[in-house]
C-alpha cells in the first residue's frame, strides 16, 4: 500500500484584515494585518490508497480548509503536503460552470478550467451523460436546471475525471434520493477500485457507512485518530459537553 | 524578485495550451446569448467612432490636427484605445470575477489576466480592419508597414499582460483600489493623444506629466503605422520599455505574493 496524502506539520494560519485595502500595504510591507487566525495547527497524517478517510469536527474546526488543502486549492503557511496522483475535489460542486452554456458544454467548460483535454473529456462524456440522467435537460443552458441539477453535473464530472484522490466535502447530499443511492454507489466503487477518499460529513451514518477510518478536528488539532466507532463517540462525547454545539 | 518573475513565466509555459483554449472559450462566452454574438463588438465600436466623429466636426470643423486631417486623427487613436481600454476593464477584474474558479477549482490564477487578454485580441480582431478601410477612404492611408504594426501590436499586448497582472492582484483584494481604478480608466481617454494632440500643451511639465503614462507610446505608435510623419523619438521608446520592465517586475511579485492567498482572499 502506497501513501497517497503525506500530511508534516501543517499549519495554515488566516491573516484578517480591517479593511480590505490593508491587504496592499501587507503585500509590500509585511504590515498591516488586524489579527491572525491558526485554523489548523500542527497536523500530520498520512492517507494510503484504498481508505476511506471521514473527516469529523464541529463547524469551523478546519475540515474545509484541510480539504482545500489537499485539493490544491488553498496552501498550507507551514509545513509540507505530498499529493500523489490526481484529486477528484467534490468542493462548491456547480462552482466554475457558466450558466448560459448547456450541461454537455459546461463539461468541456469545466474540463477545461480543470486542464483537461478535450480528448480525455470526450471518453468520458458519454458516460457523464448517462450517470447524470438529466435527459434532455443535458443540452439546454444550466441557468435553467434546479440546484441540485447542477450539483449532479458537478458530482458527474468530479468522479469521473479519473482522479486516484477523492475529496468530498459535505456533499453527498446532492440530489434526489435517487441521485443520492447513485452517487453513493458511485461513491463505493471508487473506494473498491482502491482510490483514497477523505471525505467530510456531519452525518455520524453516512460517517459509518462509508470510512475506514476517522481524523477528527478539534480547534485545528488532530484531537483523535484511528477506529471509526471510537473517533464518533469522541467526538459525541465532545458535543454533549459543550452545549454550545449543535448534534447532528 | 527573479524568483517571482521565474514563477508567473513558469506558469504561463505550463499552461500554454489551456490559456488558448480558454481565452477561445471566454470570447464566445460573451456572445452566446445574443444572436448577433461578435458582431455587437464591432457595432458598438461603429456607434462609438460615429458619436466622436460627429462631435468632432459640429466643435472644431473638418480641421487638421498636426497637419493630419482630424477625423484620420482621431480614429487611428481611437481603434487601439478600444483594445486598451477593453483589455484593462477584462484584464483588471480577471480574477476577481473568476472568484468560483480560485476559490473552489485548483487553477494557476497568474494566468487568468493572460487569458483576457488574449480573448480580447481574438474577439477584436477585425477592428483593424475597420480602421483600415476607414482609413483608406479617407485616403489617408500612405504607409502601413506591417512589421511597424506587428511591433506595435507586440508592444500593445506586453504592456497590457504586465499591467494586468499587477491590477488584477491589486483589484482581486482591494474594493476600494477597484473604484479607484476605474475612475482612472474613465477620465484616460482624454489624457492620451486620441482627440486632441499634446502639442497644444505649452507647459513642459504637463507634457512630461501626460508621457508618463506609458499607452502615450502605444497610440502614438499606431498612428504611426497608418500615417506617415509621426515617428516617436529614441527616449521615449526606451523609457516605454524601461516602463514595461518595471510594472512586469512589480506584478509578478505581486502575483507570487498573493497567489498563495487568492482562495482565502478573495
Amino acid at each position: 500500500m502506497a501513501n497517497k496524502i503525506i500530511v508534516e506539520n501543517l499549519n495554515k494560519t488566516y491573516y484578517l484584515f480591517e479593511q480590505d485595502w490593508k491587504i496592499l500595504q501587507w503585500i509590500f510591507t509585511g504590515k498591516g494585518y488586524s489579527k491572525v487566525r491558526e485554523v489548523l495547527k500542527d497536523i500530520s497524517f498520512n492517507v494510503q490508497d484504498g481508505e476511506v478517510v471521514g473527516l469529523i469536527g464541529k463547524n469551523g474546526a478546519g475540515k474545509s480548509t484541510l480539504m482545500k488543502i489537499i485539493a490544491g486549492i488553498a496552501f498550507p503557511t507551514s509545513g509540507s503536503i505530498t499529493v500523489k496522483g490526481k484529486v477528484g475535489a467534490l468542493i462548491n460542486l456547480s462552482a466554475g460552470f457558466n450558466p448560459d452554456y448547456s450541461g454537455r458544454k459546461n463539461i468541456y467548460y469545466k474540463g477545461t478550467i480543470m486542464g483537461m483535454s478535450k480528448t480525455e473529456i470526450d471518453n468520458i462524456i458519454d458516460d457523464i451523460q448517462e450517470f447524470v440522467d438529466l435527459g434532455e435537460y443535458f443540452e439546454r443552458p444550466v441557468r435553467m436546471y434546479s440546484s441540485g441539477m447542477s450539483a449532479r453535473l458537478g458530482f458527474a464530472l468530479a468522479v469521473y475525471c479519473n482522479p486516484e484522490i477523492v475529496i468530498v466535502d459535505e456533499v453527498l447530499a446532492v440530489g434526489d434520493k435517487a441521485f443520492q443511492q447513485k452517487s453513493r454507489a458511485k461513491v463505493v466503487e471508487l473506494f473498491q477500485a482502491g482510490k483514497a477518499i477523505v471525505f467530510s460529513s456531519h452525518s455520524d451514518r453516512l460517517i459509518e457507512e462509508f470510512c475506514t477510518r476517522v481524523i477528527y478536528l478539534r480547534e485545528g488539532r488532530i484531537a483523535y485518530d484511528g477506529d471509526v466507532k471510537e473517533g464518533l463517540r469522541m467526538y459525541n462525547e465532545d458535543i454533549s459537553k459543550g452545549k454550545a454545539a449543535v448534534p447532528c | 524578485m527573479i524568483k517571482a518573475i521565474r514563477f508567473v513565466i513558469k506558469e504561463h509555459k505550463n499552461s500554454y495550451r489551456q490559456i488558448v483554449k480558454m481565452a477561445l472559450i471566454n470570447t464566445e462566452k460573451q456572445t452566446v446569448r445574443s444572436s448577433l454574438g461578435i458582431l455587437w463588438t464591432y457595432l458598438h465600436d461603429i456607434v462609438y467612432i460615429l458619436v466622436f466623429v460627429m462631435f468632432r466636426l459640429l466643435i472644431s470643423g473638418y480641421g487638421n490636427i498636426d497637419g493630419i486631417n482630424s477625423i484620420a486623427y482621431l480614429l487611428t487613436g481611437l481603434i487601439p484605445w478600444f483594445f486598451i481600454s477593453d483589455m484593462l476593464n477584462q484584464g483588471s477584474r480577471s480574477i476577481r470575477a473568476n472568484k468560483g474558479i480560485v476559490q473552489s477549482i485548483r487553477f494557476p490564477v497568474v494566468i487568468l489576466p493572460t487569458i483576457e487578454v488574449l480573448s480580447i485580441i481574438f474577439r477584436r480582431f477585425f477592428t483593424f480592419f475597420i480602421l483600415i478601410i476607414v482609413i483608406t477612404a479617407f485616403g489617408y492611408l500612405e504607409c502601413f508597414d506591417i512589421l511597424l504594426f506587428l511591433y506595435y501590436f507586440f508592444a500593445m499586448v506586453c504592456l497590457m499582460i504586465s499591467m494586468n497582472l499587477l491590477l488584477s492582484a491589486f483589484v482581486a483584494v482591494s474594493e476600494d483600489f477597484y473604484q479607484l481604478y476605474q475612475a482612472f480608466v474613465r477620465v484616460m481617454i482624454y489624457s492620451l493623444p486620441i482627440m486632441w494632440s499634446f502639442d497644444r500643451v505649452d507647459s513642459v511639465a504637463v507634457h512630461v506629466l501626460l508621457r508618463i503614462n506609458p499607452m502615450v507610446y502605444i497610440i502614438k505608435g499606431f498612428r504611426n503605422v497608418f500615417i506617415q510623419g509621426m515617428t516617436q523619438d529614441f527616449w521615449y521608446t526606451v523609457y516605454f520599455w524601461i516602463a514595461i520592465l518595471i510594472i512586469f517586475c512589480l506584478g509578478c511579485y505581486s502575483q507570487q505574493k498573493l497567489n498563495k492567498y487568492y482562495s482565502d482572499l478573495v
